[in-house]
């Protein structure tokens, strides 16, 4: 994030929310956003699904599920046409709107209302409460990212943002609303294929610079996404596979495809709190310290460094993560793994990135309650609100505005983007995007399908399904699979019936609960259930081109109604593949 | 002399603060496992078209679920309706009763089911042999010297306890005061 | 009963949270007041979400699949000791790396652990001469 998110309380004076269920996924953000609402804060919240903020909103768009390019240029359009945009803070401080502005002639609000029957007088009204706000904070999670055209999309919300001046301000900003408790940090700390928490892999600074405190040379090249590592293992280019506090069996999209890729490996080392899914196909289960027995620090979603205290004492011989990790290193031979405290770790990141994390000792951290970075040394403040003095951190200190471009079909994604580079002399460095969709409904697979959480549980349900008030209190529901009102209407099915979800991918079965929130057309479901886990028929063929990402959020399956004998079968079936091992088919939650 | 104040107390959610963050279930259940009652929760997050609150049972002061009890499971107390879980047979009267929905039947979560296969919110009436279903409604955690443990966590205050000592301030006075004011501001000004 | 404030482990808004703590055990959460981000305040998960700490389910031996008695992929996953599951660790680590270079080893890191775990963990990899390290922030 861009800001800090207290600012949504005290400071924006509007909200735009998009591709977030911010109360679901998010409770306590949402409540500061409602205390901005109480304030006289305005809010406009774009989303496939009418979540309870969106029913809480000024400006409710429905949108179509991956419908996001089109729309937010449209709206910047506008923004342009009517001159609503920050001319001073786009001339002094940023390049590209010439780009932009040839990009978005070809969207309009009608021709949204054309393509999906959102009313053009609805995306003009938002358009013009966003640029006309003096503060507006733009909030976006996974309902953004999580295409094909993730990148492109946050290309667009930051065009957004930078067309209207809303960087460098209390209550603005580009605010991605992490879902992990740590995403920011991991990030930050290099757990990333192409930096390193000093910078890129492929600049030589940065390595000279970890080299001088490591003593060892890093690799240049780049290593493979997350998302590659199917594909890797069956193409025989990885053959040991690491994973430690995660569970990509569930999370990862296509489950019976990851699994059968996991099965060729050497090796599968797993080191968890408890033996999940994932660590029921591991070679090597490798048990560590869970939150609450060791100490560290996190990073939240407004970049703050925050300390997380040992509270009670692990099992006999049960180490925190990191100590596991050194006690391996040290058994590799490997120097500079002799850290006898978490603090020694800390102090080291601190030389690393001076520059963000300079200032920022265990002590001050405790001390403040939490500091954002950059800070970088002892008597800094630390920096709640990125770009103050409307600097952007790339090397000329500009903010670019990205031109992006949608293809009807992702197969011209790239030649677009050539024809745009070329017609517009866009030089070879400057970024361009472009979006599409990753699959549209056929006469098979007539649905769009889509995944979220729900407030009770957490990702694959490691944790949350071990606590009774959250599994058994406030989850009475279970997995089900929520539809929208005509597709319950046209397939027959009703509320608490069995269906059977399935595409060329996978099938799940579970209940059905009909969601009036819904847009038509469109399946919802959740992934914290090994019974029922909606990445099963998720895709993992397609990517995004910049990040390697790919599209969870998105795809599309057919749904019928069955019996409850058929249900049991394909219960079992998941069951099968989920625990293999009849000796872990009883550890269940 | 003053004549006795008989209102019975309730707990009731505003739905323009609720976020709908099922916090309120967590601790329900919380409460009443810890109190010894059937571990459910007694308030349900409930979604409809035009907005989200937790629905739970209101007191009502002539209770259609206490007057259809057939055995005196539930009873008119001195500020609210009361369940005796241990006498109730189960019978789902009140249930049906209830105008709000706010009684379900409920049975205790069997450990020796295994919910991969059986989606848990049909328990009611697909329960195991042997687990008897019950009335649950609630309780205003009776017991618990700081009041309803829902009250006590919401994080958006949207949950308000009211008793005879508040309801006029917080459920009408303050209300009957905006409605006034907007009257004079806006209705007033046009005739 | 001891208290020590800590950060919430699930979502990214980094709530803080008092935990009161009693004979080695977690008993209750509390936001911690006043505080800048929270307020005060707390969801369910921040509430209730910590039973998982003291589950019976709780990994506390390290397992290695075998068959008997040796490593074998077709083997079941057995208790052993934790020298005996680091030794092993190390040196596949290490004889996959000298037989199919740094490149065919890979790590997914954690969004869930601290700063510090990630750290190290990116380091282990890092060191041995590869990039092939990320996490799940992506899902």
């Amino acid at each position: 994030m861009t800001n800090d998110l207290v600012e949504f309380a005290t400071d924006s004076e509007v909200l735009f929310l998009i591709g977030t269920n911010t109360s679901e996924c998010h409770p306590i953000i949402a409540m500061q956003m409602l205390r901005g609402i109480e304030r006289g804060a305005k809010m406009i919240v774009i989303d496939p699904k009418e979540t309870d903020m969106a029913k809480k909103a000024d400006i409710y768009i429905q949108t179509p599920v991956g419908y996001n390019i089109p729309l937010l240029n449209a709206m910047i359009n506008h923004i342009i046409k009517e001159d609503l945009f920050d001319k001073e803070f786009v001339n002094n401080y940023s390049n590209g709107l010439e780009y932009v502005k040839y990009a978005v002639a070809d969207f309009t609000p009608q021709r949204v209302e054309k393509e999906t029957g959102i009313p053009a007088s609805l995306v003009i009204e938002a358009a013009e409460m966003y640029a006309k706000a003096g503060a507006a904070a733009i909030c976006y999670t996974m309902g953004m990212t999580q295409f094909i055209d993730g990148t492109s999309n946050i290309f667009s919300l930051s065009n957004l943002a930078i067309l209207t001046g809303n960087l460098g301000k209390k209550g603005a900003g580009v605010n991605p609303l992490r879902g992990q408790n740590n995403v920011q940090g991991a990030c930050d700390m290099g757990a990333l294929p192409n930096v390193t928490s000093a910078g890129l892999v492929t600049d030589a600074g940065v390595r000279e610079h970890i080299k001088s405190i490591w003593g060892t040379e890093i690799s240049s090249k780049p290593g493979f996404t997350l998302t590659q590592v199917p594909h890797k293992i069956e193409e025989g280019k990885v053959k040991f596979l690491y994973v430690f506090g995660e569970n990509p069996v569930m999370s990862d999209p296509w489950t019976e495809h990851f699994i059968e890729a996991v099965e060729k490996l050497d090796i599968m080392v797993v080191q968890d709190i408890f033996l999940t899914e994932t660590a029921q196909k591991a070679d090597v289960v490798l048990p560590a310290a869970s939150w609450g027995e060791k100490d560290g620090t996190f990073l939240n979603t407004s970049r703050r460094v925050a300390y997380v205290s040992k509270a009670v004492e692990p099992a006999a011989g049960v180490v925190p993560d990191w100590k596991v990790i050194c006690n391996i290193a040290q058994r590799i031979g490997l120097k500079g793994f002799d850290y006898y405290k978490a603090e020694e770790i800390w102090d080291e990141v601190r030389k690393i990135n001076p520059k963000f994390f300079g200032g920022l000792s265990y002590a001050r951290i405790i001390k403040e309650n939490g500091i954002s970075w950059p800070c970088p040394d002892e008597t800094h403040p630390g920096t709640p609100v990125l770009y103050e003095d409307k600097k952007s951190m790339l090397p000329d200190g500009k903010f670019k505005l990205v031109p992006v471009i949608y293809a009807d079909d992702k197969k011209d994604r790239a030649s677009l983007e050539k024809k745009l580079i070329d017609h517009l002399n866009i030089p070879s460095d400057y970024p361009v995007g472009s979006g599409a969709l990753s699959e549209k409904v056929n006469e098979l697979y007539p649905c769009l399908f889509t995944t979220g959480r729900k407030v009770y549980h957490y990702h694959t349900g490691t944790m949350t399904r071990e606590c009774k008030p959250l599994e058994m209190g406030a989850d009475i529901m279970g997995p089900a699979i929520e539809v929208s009102i005509d597709i319950a209407e046209a397939r027959d099915l009703e509320e608490n019936c069995y269906a059977v979800v399935e595409n060329k991918r996978g099938k799940i079965a579970a209940k059905v609960k009909i969601n009036p929130d819904l847009r038509h057309g469109t399946i919802f479901t959740t992934f914290h259930y090994a019974e029922a886990d909606g990445n099963e028929l998720s895709n993992a063929e397609d990517t995004d081109p910049l990040s390697g990402m790919n599209p969870l959020k998105m795809t599309i399956a057919a749904i019928r109604r069955i019996s409850e004998e058929e249900f049991i079968k394909v219960r079992e079936e998941t069951d099968m593949h989920m625990h293999p091992s009849e000796q872990y088919r009883t550890v269940r939650r | 002399m003053s004549l006795p104040k008989r209102v019975n107390k309730f707990v009731v959610a505003d739905p323009n603060v609720c976020i709908g963050c099922a916090t309120c279930m967590a601790a329900c259940y919380e409460s009443s496992h810890k109190r010894g009652k059937l571990a459910v929760p007694r308030l349900i997050v409930t979604r409809s078209k035009s907005g989200t609150m937790p629905n739970q049972c209101r007191q009502c002061d002539d209770a259609p679920c206490a007057n259809v009890c057939p055995v005196g499971a539930l009873r008119f107390a001195d500020d609210n309706i009361e369940l005796f879980e241990e006498i109730c047979i189960g019978c789902k009267m009140c249930t049906l009763a209830c105008p709000f929905g706010a009684i379900r039947a409920e049975a205790e979560i069997m450990p020796s089911v295994n919910y991969a296969m059986e989606p848990k919110y049909n328990l009611a009436i697909e329960s195991e042999i042997g687990a008897k279903s019950i009335a649950v409604k609630c309780d205003l955690c009776a017991g618990d010297d700081n009041g309803p443990a829902c009250v006590q966590v919401c994080p958006t205050g949207a949950l308000l306890f009211i008793d005879s000592q508040n309801i006029d301030y917080k459920l009408i006075n303050q209300k009957a005061e905006g409605a006034v004011e907007s009257f004079v501001n806006t209705a007033l000004r046009t005739i | 009963m001891e208290k020590f404030q800590t950060t919430c482990p699930y979502c990214g808004t980094g709530c803080n949270i008092d935990l009161l703590v009693k004979n080695n055990k977690i008993v209750k959460a509390e936001p911690t007041k006043g505080h800048h981000v929270n307020d005060g305040e707390l969801c369910l998960k921040g509430l209730y979400g910590w039973e998982y700490v003291h589950s019976p389910r709780r990994l506390t031996k390290p397992l290695i699949r075998k068959k008997d008695g040796q490593f074998s992929k077709e083997g079941e996953l057995v208790e052993v000791d934790f020298d005996e599951a680091y030794d092993f660790v190390a040196s596949k680590m290490k004889t996959t790396v000298e037989k199919h270079g740094s490149d065919s080893i890979m790590g997914f890191s954690s969004a869930r652990c601290t700063n510090e775990d990630n750290y190290a963990f990116q380091k282990l990899f890092r060191m041995q001469g590869t990039n092939n390290i990320d996490h799940c922030a992506r899902l």
